[in-house]
């Protein structure tokens, strides 16, 4: 729960200034790869089961 | 070696009713209140004329408080608080919807109150998982953690439906009569919180070998990584809520549609987590966390792309079905980690 708060911070800070910037669209983009890079992450990291 | 659940006979139910029915009517509330405040939050920013970054910090103001309290919360709900959190939640909770109702004049007033409702929130989410346990027993507990899901659900969609169904075509909604729903709704969780009983209090002091510290746990190959998508996925269903507003008056989307189309995602994550078992089995936990992180991530990108309202309908129904199936598996990675731990 911590560390999704803390998500819940950073994201949310950085989304805003983002969106500033770009426009909502920009915060999508960003949230698209965001979700891609850490599923890969995850794949490359798993022990295996 | 840790074992994925299986679906086998099911044993004779032990789920307590009389604490089940309250806990599942007050998340229902809970949730469907909790979105139905933070989407007319953003609407209420956005018809204030704030610039759009307000949205980013009026988010974090949702969560700051329990960044630094959520550990020590949860300690003490796990000494047999899980009503009181829920009590002391609700009354949280009621208190930032009155002020949401009474004062939702400025950038700072919608902050200050956003901060109160996140602390209310975390003492509610908290002593919600605690009480899902509780009233499933030994031998049902997954039955009753699969009833919390569904209330869960049924919440977080009902609580974008209410916003739609209010707002019509218009583009902003009525946010005045939002919040006064929204207040409704706090009161009504504080009487039902009421009927939740609490536990006898343990007074057993814990073994310091059931406690792993962070630190630890972080260490573990493929921990950090499970950890962080985590994160980012239930943080990407969260700036969804705040953001689809936004994205709606950028658009001309009328706010029924807005509210429709987030009750769609969240129907879609229903859905999904029914077959949520079966494609674990089939697909296996990492193949599978994968294709769902993959599929959420290109349905966000095709989001970000001018589409027509149909079409994002579609999207809507995907990456509602893909982040359903993406946010337990990387929930239950976490625990699933930590437990071969």
């Amino acid at each position: 729960m911590t560390g999704n708060r803390v998500g819940q911070i950073v994201f949310p800070a950085l989304a805003g200034v983002l969106a500033a910037a770009t426009g909502v669209a920009g915060i999508l983009l960003a949230l698209g790869l965001g979700l891609a890079a850490s599923g890969i992450a995850v794949a490359m990291t798993q022990p295996p089961s | 070696m840790i074992e994925e659940p299986s679906a086998r006979v099911a044993p004779e139910s032990d789920i307590d009713y009389r604490l089940l029915i309250p806990f599942l009517a007050h998340v229902m509330l809970i949730q469907t209140l909790i979105l139905i405040i933070r989407i007319t939050t953003s609407y209420r920013a956005i018809e204030l004329g704030l610039p759009v970054v307000w949205l980013g910090i009026i988010a974090t103001g949702f969560a700051i408080i329990p960044v630094f309290t959520a550990l020590r919360v949860g300690r003490w709900i796990d000494r047999g608080n899980d009503a009181r959190a829920a009590w002391l939640g609700s009354a949280l909770v009621l208190v930032a919807c009155i002020g949401f109702w009474a004062w939702p004049d400025s950038a700072m007033h919608l902050l200050g109150f956003s901060v109160l409702l996140g602390f209310g929130h975390m003492f509610c989410m908290a002593g919600h998982q605690m009480l899902a346990v509780r009233s499933g027993g030994r031998r049902s507990r997954e039955t009753a953690l699969g009833y919390y899901m569904v209330a869960a659900s049924v919440g977080q969609g009902l609580g974008p439906f209410v916003v739609g169904w209010l707002g019509g075509s218009a583009a902003l909604p009525p946010t005045r009569l939002l919040f006064a729903i929204g207040l409704a709704a706090a009161a009504a969780s504080v009487i039902v919180a009421v009927l939740i009983r609490p536990a006898a209090l343990k007074a057993r002091r814990h073994d310091p070998g059931e406690f792993v510290p962070i630190g630890k746990l972080l260490t573990l190959r493929g921990f950090a990584a499970v950890m962080l998508s985590s994160v980012v996925t239930v943080t990407s269903l969260d700036l969804l809520v705040i953001y689809l507003p936004a994205l709606g008056a950028e658009r001309h989307i009328g706010s029924d549609h807005i509210g429709l189309l987030l009750t769609v995602r969240s129907l879609a994550s229903l859905v999904s987590r029914v077959f949520y078992a079966r494609l674990i089995f089939a697909i296996g936990r990492t193949p599978l966390t994968l294709t769902s992180m993959l599929g959420s991530a290109a349905a966000f990108l095709v989001l970000a792309l001018p589409l027509s309202l149909p079409t994002m309908y579609g999207i809507l129904i995907c990456l509602g079905f893909a982040m359903g199936i993406a946010s337990t598996l990387t929930l239950s990675g976490v625990m699933h980690l930590a437990a071969r731990r």
